[in-house]
């Protein structure tokens, strides 16, 4: 076969033309926003909040409580929402000291105006170590915390070290699809991942409407699984260690900290999953609130039911968050509304 | 003499592999890779050398024992011949 | 870093592009190239780096020291001893130290002595097996004077760790790659489109097909074999063959890809093993450069040499095969799979032998060979041996292996494999390009070569967006690369 520089100029257009052309298409199918990432949260913190609320990926929902929370203040009470992807409190924590810190207090260490609260959104799964891990490093234990938490100079760092390995490429990997997040492309390749496990079930859905029942009822089996069998992996040492530095830090910046145990779908949930998971560590998160007076709230099954979670059964989907916003504005959080009003009478 | 070498590795291929068919399937083409067409796999490559180290009593060495030399008719003769005296290869 | 690695997206074009913008001669060519080698080596592992540097250099003075000591034989022979000690020692080290100190550990116990010797654990250096056998037949082309050593050791050091092989082949005669690296290369419209197109059809091979073959069908079958009935159990075997062919021809081929874009040409790897009819055939169409290797360095030395040796054909068979184990890995399993491969090709020959003698005598037998009928009973026993042989080469131990085998005869579990709709996909991409060397398939191919470039491009294209979203996310892993 031979080519001239033309013909590779002409293949290329075709390339291109034909890249587009998906692009377009797939536009027309699925805008979904980029999710947001932690990435997203340190940009918006440029300017201070009065609330901040760090979780796992649930996280999301907070933004939308915090919209919810700002139109019903009349712009006055500002929330910003930092969500890590796959959670752990260990790594949600090595994140407030590493990335958001220097964001929230000036050079002396007192935290900037208005910043008043702090919340932490978690669920029973981010304390699970399912095997003991012999790793130390935080890193090697969550890797989410390198794809999402590391700066250049941790990646740095970590490449002089130990070279480039599976658990730093991470990091590489994140900042490529940093750059295509305008990609419909590469959007609706992570929404496969997230929503449909793979491109197969995707194909599925959009032909035929939905999983076949033994698919979706898979699913489920291994969420009842998984939950049955938390107790065996929760309250964790290291995730516990780490809410304490949670806490203190919390303290010591006299910031009011609420901790908020996340809604999960409740048919995910058996009645073994109830009584020997969701609440024993319900439990002993509010032994651990009144330890060390900090305010929990329970929300796990509360305030949304089943047709308010996405097809992975476990995130909030989108008119789910707004339900959530509006009833838990409504009720515990309710005090959330009056912040400003406390911050006078002090 | 070529000519009696060129058909002395016919007859061997014939005789050996290829039951008559040898000169079809070179095609006149004396310079057809032999492990290309299939006409000589490795293990005959080593079975032709040894046939002709001992037929044309020459000593093939190292730096000859490559496919360069031996992968084609063509290759086979030239390289045969300008070991041998003329007259050997009777 | 490998080619499936992010990074790999960043370094790739960086290189190409300060390859290509700067002085188009081949003293910057190496430069650039030899740099982006050791930076690709030593992403891995960076005190590695020495290893490969030493190596370079001491054979580098050996080779000269060939060229100096013409017709001094014996000197010359004391420096290939010199360079192969170090060569093959390192490579035996790395690889086989742990191995063997594990074995001897067992036979001391099973002696019932309680010694033990130390076990060490090493990092196996980025692609040493690759490398080592590229050096050494280098070595042993310069002592046999089939090639002058290299000049330059600019070129020198090039051709040992050259990014596009380094990690896992294919492994070039010193003949092919290095009067490439010793002149400046051009870019042409044609090293560009065959660099790509090599590039991307190895990467769908490896990152899609291999991919979900390995997850769907063979780990599920390897991972509990007793847990599985026969026909589950064939087809995972069967489709460990087709992930082993697309993770290694994949990976090949990108490798190709790679060193095309620098006008490069590393030799094939793979050419469509599946149709082989023989297994001679087979191992001229599997992992061709190693085959190859094995062939010029061990078994025509050895059958055409002036000693006992001569002649004895399978004998080096046998040679040749353990070797070929062994270099897969230090494991029994492996082991044992050369000893098979060996067996198989010792029957094959004697077979051969024996009817060629039936073919002399009546020509009868000449047509049956040539008919149909002979062709496809040949392909399938040579694909079944095959496919048999590789049940120790992914088996977990020798243990697992038994299982496996006796699993494939009498069913041994209850469960099924399902073929997932993505490993159906990943099978007919295999068979099609298999296919596309025969008619009438290679007509459809020579037609969508002649089309059009826009439309060419529009395919490609299309490829890529499919690609983007269908390769699944583990893909990275490389199964050839720990060898």
């Amino acid at each position: 076969m031979k080519n001239s520089w033309r013909s590779i100029w002409l293949l290329t257009a075709g390339i291109v033309f034909a890249l587009l052309a998906a692009e377009i298409g797939l536009r027309q199918i699925h805008n979904e926003p980029a999710k947001l990432q932690v990435m997203d949260g340190l940009k918006e913190l440029q300017v201070t909040p009065n609330i901040l609320a760090v979780s796992s990926s649930h996280g999301r929902s907070f933004h939308v409580l915090g919209q919810e929370l700002a139109r019903l203040s009349d712009q006055s009470i500002n929330l910003t929402a930092v969500a890590l992807e796959s959670g752990k409190v260990e790594a949600m924590e090595w994140l407030l000291h590493h990335r958001l810190k220097s964001l929230i207090q000036d050079d002396s260490g007192k935290v900037l105006e208005p910043l008043s609260h702090l919340m932490f959104g978690i669920t029973w799964w981010d304390t699970c170590r399912e095997e003991t891990s012999s790793e130390t490093t935080v890193a090697a234990n969550a890797p989410n915390v390198v794809t999402h938490g590391w700066s250049i100079t941790d990646y740095r760092n970590d490449f002089l070290s130990n070279g480039s390995t599976d658990l730093n490429r991470n990091f590489v990997r994140n900042r490529w699809r940093q750059a295509f997040s305008e990609s419909a492309l590469v959007r609706m390749r992570f929404a496969i991942k997230e929503n449909f496990g793979r491109f197969t079930n995707f194909i599925r859905v959009s032909v035929l409407g939905g999983l076949p029942e033994s698919e979706s009822q898979g699913l489920l089996v291994r969420w009842h699984d998984t939950i049955d069998n938390g107790h065996e992996c929760f309250l964790s040492d290291r995730d516990m260690q780490a809410l304490d530095r949670f806490v203190a830090f919390a303290k010591q910046h006299e910031l009011d900290l609420t901790i908020v145990l996340f809604p999960l779908k409740p048919d995910t949930i058996t009645a073994v999953g109830l009584k020997k998971t969701i609440e024993p560590f319900t439990e002993h998160l509010f032994e651990y609130g009144e330890n060390n007076d900090v305010r929990i709230l329970d929300m796990t099954l509360s305030l949304l039911d089943d047709n308010d979670f996405m097809l992975d059964l476990d995130h909030v989907n989108p008119p789910g968050n707004i339900k959530w916003a509006k009833a838990a504005l409504d009720g515990e959080m309710s005090f959330l509304l009056d912040i400003n009003k406390k911050d006078v009478l002090k | 003499m070529t000519e009696n070498l060129r058909q002395m590795v016919i007859d061997w291929l014939d005789d050996n592999y290829h039951f008559g068919d040898a000169e079809t399937m070179i095609g006149g083409d004396d310079e057809k890779s032999f492990l290309e067409s299939g006409i000589l796999d490795s293990l005959g490559f080593v079975s032709l050398v040894l046939y002709l180290e001992n037929t044309c009593e020459i000593t093939i060495d190292r730096a000859s024992l490559s496919p360069e030399n031996f992968d084609s008719l063509g290759k086979i003769v030239r390289y045969v011949s300008s070991l041998t005296e003329p007259g050997i290869v009777a | 870093m490998s080619f499936t690695n992010v990074e790999f997206l960043f370094f790739l074009p960086l290189v190409f592009l300060l390859y290509w913008i700067g002085p188009g001669v081949r003293s910057y060519q190496n430069t650039v190239l030899l740099f982006a080698s050791y930076i690709f080596f030593g992403s891995w592992h960076w005190q590695l780096l020495l290893l490969i540097l030493a190596g370079t250099w001491l054979d580098y003075f050996i080779s000269h020291q060939f060229a100096r000591l013409d017709d001094d034989n014996r000197h010359r022979k004391r420096w290939l001893f010199v360079s192969l000690a170090f060569s093959l020692g390192t490579l035996c080290f790395f690889k086989y130290a742990g191995f063997f100190a594990v074995s001897a550990n067992e036979g001391l116990r099973a002696l019932g002595l309680e010694q033990s010797l130390p076990v060490l654990k090493l990092i196996l250096p980025l692609g040493i097996s690759y490398w080592t056998l590229q050096r050494v037949g280098y070595m042993l082309d310069c002592y046999w004077r089939r090639v002058s050593p290299a000049e330059s050791l600019l070129d020198f050091s090039l051709f040992v760790c050259f990014f596009g092989q380094v990690a896992a082949g294919p492994i070039s005669r010193a003949s092919e790659l290095l009067p490439q690296l010793q002149k400046a290369r051009k870019l042409t419209p044609d090293w560009l489109s065959s660099g790509c197109f090599a590039f991307l059809l190895g990467y769908t091979l490896k990152a899609f097909a291999g991919e979900f073959l390995g997850e769907n069908l063979v780990a599920k079958a390897f991972s509990a074999p007793g847990d599985y009935n026969s026909l589950s159990l064939w087809i995972g075997v069967a489709a460990f063959a087709a992930q082993v062919f697309s993770d290694f021809a994949g990976y090949s081929l990108m490798a190709i890809g790679t060193a095309r874009l620098f006008a490069v040409e590393l030799p094939q790897n793979f050419n469509n093993p599946f149709l082989s009819k023989s297994l001679p055939e087979l191992w001229r169409r599997w992992h061709i450069t190693l085959n190859r290797w094995l062939f010029d360095y061990i078994f025509t030395p050895m059958t055409t040499s002036k000693g006992w040796f001569r002649n004895r054909l399978d004998l080096g068979l046998f040679c040749v095969f353990l070797a070929s184990g062994l270099w897969h890995g230090a494991a029994w399993t492996f082991i044992l799979w050369g000893l098979l491969q060996a067996l198989g090709m010792i029957v094959h020959r004697n077979w051969d032998v024996l009817y060629r003698g039936w073919c002399r005598k009546n020509r009868a037998f000449v047509t049956l060979r040539k008919s149909s009928p002979y062709g496809f009973v040949s392909w399938a026993l040579t694909i079944t041996f095959f496919i048999l042989t590789l049940v120790p080469f992914r088996s977990a131990d020798m243990e697992t292996a038994g299982i496996y085998y006796r699993g494939m005869l009498n069913s041994a579990g209850e469960l099924a494999l399902s073929i997932s709709p993505m490993s159906l996909l990943a099978i007919i991409l295999i068979c099609a390009l298999h296919f596309a060397e025969l008619r009438p398939f290679d007509r459809m191919v020579r037609l969508f070569q002649s089309a059009p470039a826009v439309l060419r491009g529009v395919v490609y294209g299309l490829a890529v967006a499919i690609l983007v979203l269908a390769v699944p996310f583990s893909s990275g892993t490389f199964i050839y690369q720990q060898f």
